[in-house]
């Protein structure tokens, strides 16, 4: 896929519609990104974090009280990890 | 380069067996004398045997495990007692299947498994093409490869941790999602107790699972798209918008097509790990599903025969789409499966 110089270097202007796309394009775009990584990063920081933080809601994002209690937990399962 | 040079001389050699096979089998059928298939099947075995060879485990595979346990779907027609084993069983006809039409739940399981699987088709078919066209325009190579990647993550959750996920976000005292009703000055709500959230659930979180993945396809067959129909596009003053609508979508049709038959041969099918853990009695008006009442019914209850009579009833009607629905590709837009 060869973008021509002309197409490249961005000389021909772009239309008001394209850039009405292109805003919305980004907006929707970033909200997915959030969408996407702030499940996985609230899994993620409530493993580091105090359950009680997580529980009453004080965690959003960030490890709140950061331990690593329950990766010790599960290590001490020993039998019960194949 | 004595390498290439065989290998052409290699192609053009196949080239000219190919032809010759072609020249021979319209000159048999013109004869009339059309050879049957298993002769011509071992001809061509004979001819390629490694092709055949390579094929060998992908057809045991599928006489294996697909075909020989087919056998047992005997036991739908019979009253299944495991002392007597399936041959040994007595015949019992069309008994599970008209207990199982005449059923109190038969509507309700039914209607579930619709709802949830035409629900999950309508969203969950349409956003990854949106998904991936959107993509396709963004600007910045480093922003879109980053989205792309970010959006393939979920699809690595299984499904246990997923719902694991889904219970805990929807809490109804501690799940972040009530944290921000309550935040926001609402009631909290306990979604997953509420019959009427739960295909919602379900099918959303199921677009989000897997619209990244999904959309692997379809980014794949926009870049294959040739660039040279864009460019006269943007000369012509094309928008983008415009680009996407009479340039990449009718590129991208057959494939829109073709999984789209894929998806609606398994309409009945609606996946049972997720339901299964997702159901509980309070929701279990919206959520019990016929494979989970087919698991129920069978493995729980170890009424063999009645479940795989469900089972295969099942299996009939998705075999049976899938035809229809194949059909009437082929009809009217030329691509199919087969």
């Amino acid at each position: 896929m060869e973008k021509s110089s002309a197409l490249r270097t961005g000389n021909i202007s772009q239309s008001w519609h394209d850039q009405v796309f292109d805003i919305v394009n980004i907006i929707i775009m970033i909200a997915l990104f959030a969408l996407f990584v702030w499940p996985l990063l609230f899994v993620f920081s409530a493993s580091f974090s105090d359950p009680n933080a997580v529980w009453n809601g004080k965690m959003w994002g960030i490890p709140v009280g950061f331990n690593v209690e329950c990766y010790k937990t599960i290590l001490k399962y020993k039998n019960k990890i194949p | 380069m004595p390498a290439s040079f065989s290998c052409m001389s290699f192609t053009i050699e196949k080239g000219r067996e190919f032809m010759q096979a072609l020249t021979d089998t319209t000159y048999t059928e013109k004869a009339g004398k059309r050879k049957n298939c298993f002769y011509r099947l071992g001809k061509d075995m004979k001819k390629n045997p490694i092709l055949y060879l390579m094929i060998l485990p992908v057809v045991a595979y599928y006489i294996i495990f697909h075909y020989v346990p087919m056998y047992g779907i005997q036991i739908a027609f019979k009253d299944f007692v495991p002392k007597l084993g399936f041959l040994g069983s007595p015949w019992v006809g069309l008994d599970h299947f008209t207990r199982f039409f005449s059923g109190y739940n038969f509507k309700n399981l039914l209607r579930n498994t619709l709802e949830i699987s035409v629900y999950g088709l309508l969203v969950g078919f349409p956003i990854p093409i949106l998904f991936a066209l959107l993509l396709n325009y963004l600007p910045g190579k480093w922003f879109q490869k980053s989205v792309q990647m970010v959006s393939y993550a979920p699809n690595f959750i299984s499904t246990v941790v997923m719902c694991g996920m889904i219970t805990i976000f929807l809490a109804p005292d501690t799940g972040i999602i009530n944290q921000l009703v309550k935040a926001l000055g609402g009631k909290p709500v306990a979604f997953l107790s509420v019959p009427e959230f739960f295909k919602s659930i379900y099918v959303w979180t199921g677009v989000w699972q897997g619209m990244g993945f999904s959309s692997i396809i379809y980014i794949s067959a926009l870049s294959g798209v040739d660039y040279q129909i864009h460019e006269a596009a943007i000369i012509d003053g094309a928008t983008k918008l415009q680009r996407i609508l009479n340039i990449d979508i009718p590129s991208i049709a057959p494939t829109m097509i073709i999984l789209l038959i894929l998806s609606l041969g398994s309409i009945m099918g609606v996946g049972f790990e997720k339901i299964y853990l997702l159901q509980n009695p309070l929701n279990m008006s919206a959520s019990d599903v016929i494979s989970t009442y087919v698991y129920r019914v069978g493995l729980i209850d170890s009424d063999y025969s009645y479940s795989t009579a469900i089972g295969l009833f099942n299996s009939v009607i998705n075999a049976f789409l899938l035809i229809i629905v194949n059909s009437v590709a082929k009809r009217f837009t030329s691509t199919s499966l087969w």
